[in-house]
């Protein structure tokens, strides 16, 4: 569902939302190019991409929820696909986790029966590139800058656009879940937060679920919940 | 096994009687994340693979329930 445009500098960013998790896909797009947060299937957004003919797909991290719209991306658009190196050797196998997705909801047995019936899982899509430690490339004429953020899972990849935005995946979430799923580290987590620390606080963050907010609002809710001095 | 399978499921939920609860996914006493941790540490330890089928409440709600489905995997 596209629930909102962002209008930044220069820069308007469209929100999409899954409707099974509030997982937040985020696409930015030229008269011809596209470049897309986490991607999730979404007939809204081809309206919205009308024109576009290539797509930059960056994925913060391997959760099936930031990389379930890849592959139908790919039918849709020439597709360039970005991941850190250990999100991109995980998302092809067939062990990389996506089965466990559907647990999220056992509590409700209908609707576990219901997501476990609709997704054909486990789910497995490939990147064409990957991020070693940082890289740089150029969308639109804005500065896209890509770096490992590990802490939410080892895969974590931040990207940060004209040093005004944050895409931070599910690494800034400010209610405690940040380091509530498998492959979480604690210790990563930390660094992450403290690379994130040394960000201007009013950077814009895009966050894998929740609300847009300025980076020490996300700071001050991480650093209270784990009670971070 | 069962000794083997409980220690996994105690390391991993030291706080939860799994050797007398018998409706632990249907009374949430098992979370999700949880779950995921112990099919993790199961696969990990068995070297067994649980893929989404197996994954049901009826194959999680009791120690018995588990070591079955360990088992079944190890065939």
């Amino acid at each position: 569902m596209h629930i909102a445009d962002y209008n930044g500098d220069r820069i308007i960013v469209s929100v999409f939302v899954d409707d099974l998790i509030d997982e937040r896909m985020y696409v930015m797009r030229d008269d011809a190019e596209a470049l897309i947060v986490d991607p999730h299937v979404s007939e809204a957004m081809l309206e919205v991409l009308t024109g576009v003919s290539r797509v930059t797909v960056i994925l913060t991290h391997e959760h099936y929820d930031h990389i379930s719209g890849v592959n139908w991306l790919r039918e849709h658009f020439d597709c360039s696909v970005y991941a850190s190196d250990f999100c991109m050797s995980i998302i092809s196998s067939p062990k990389n986790g996506t089965t466990f997705f559907p647990l999220l909801f056992i509590a409700d047995r209908e609707k576990y029966a219901y997501v476990k019936k609709t997704l054909n899982l486990p789910y497995m899509c490939n990147a064409d590139y990957s991020v070693a430690d940082t890289q740089i490339m150029e969308f639109s004429n804005h500065k896209v800058l890509m770096w490992k953020t590990p802490g939410h899972t080892p895969g974590g990849l931040s990207i940060l656009i004209d040093d005004k935005y944050l895409f931070s995946g599910d690494n800034l979430l400010g209610n405690g879940m940040e380091l509530n799923s498998r492959g979480s580290n604690e210790e990563d987590f930390r660094n992450t937060i403290d690379e994130y620390s040394r960000l201007d606080g009013d950077t814009v963050v895009f966050p894998g679920h929740g609300e847009i907010d300025r980076l020490e609002s996300y700071l001050s809710k991480v650093r209270d919940y784990y009670k971070w001095n | 096994m069962k000794e083997s399978v409980l220690e996994v499921l105690v390391d991993v939920c030291p706080d939860v009687d799994f050797e007398n609860e018998t409706a632990m996914i249907d009374d949430g006493i098992l979370q999700s994340f949880d779950i995921i941790s112990i099919l993790t540490s199961l696969m990990d330890r068995f070297d067994i693979f649980i893929d989404a089928d197996d994954i049901e409440p009826e194959n999680l709600n009791s120690l018995d329930a588990i070591c079955n489905l360990v088992e079944s995997k190890m065939e």
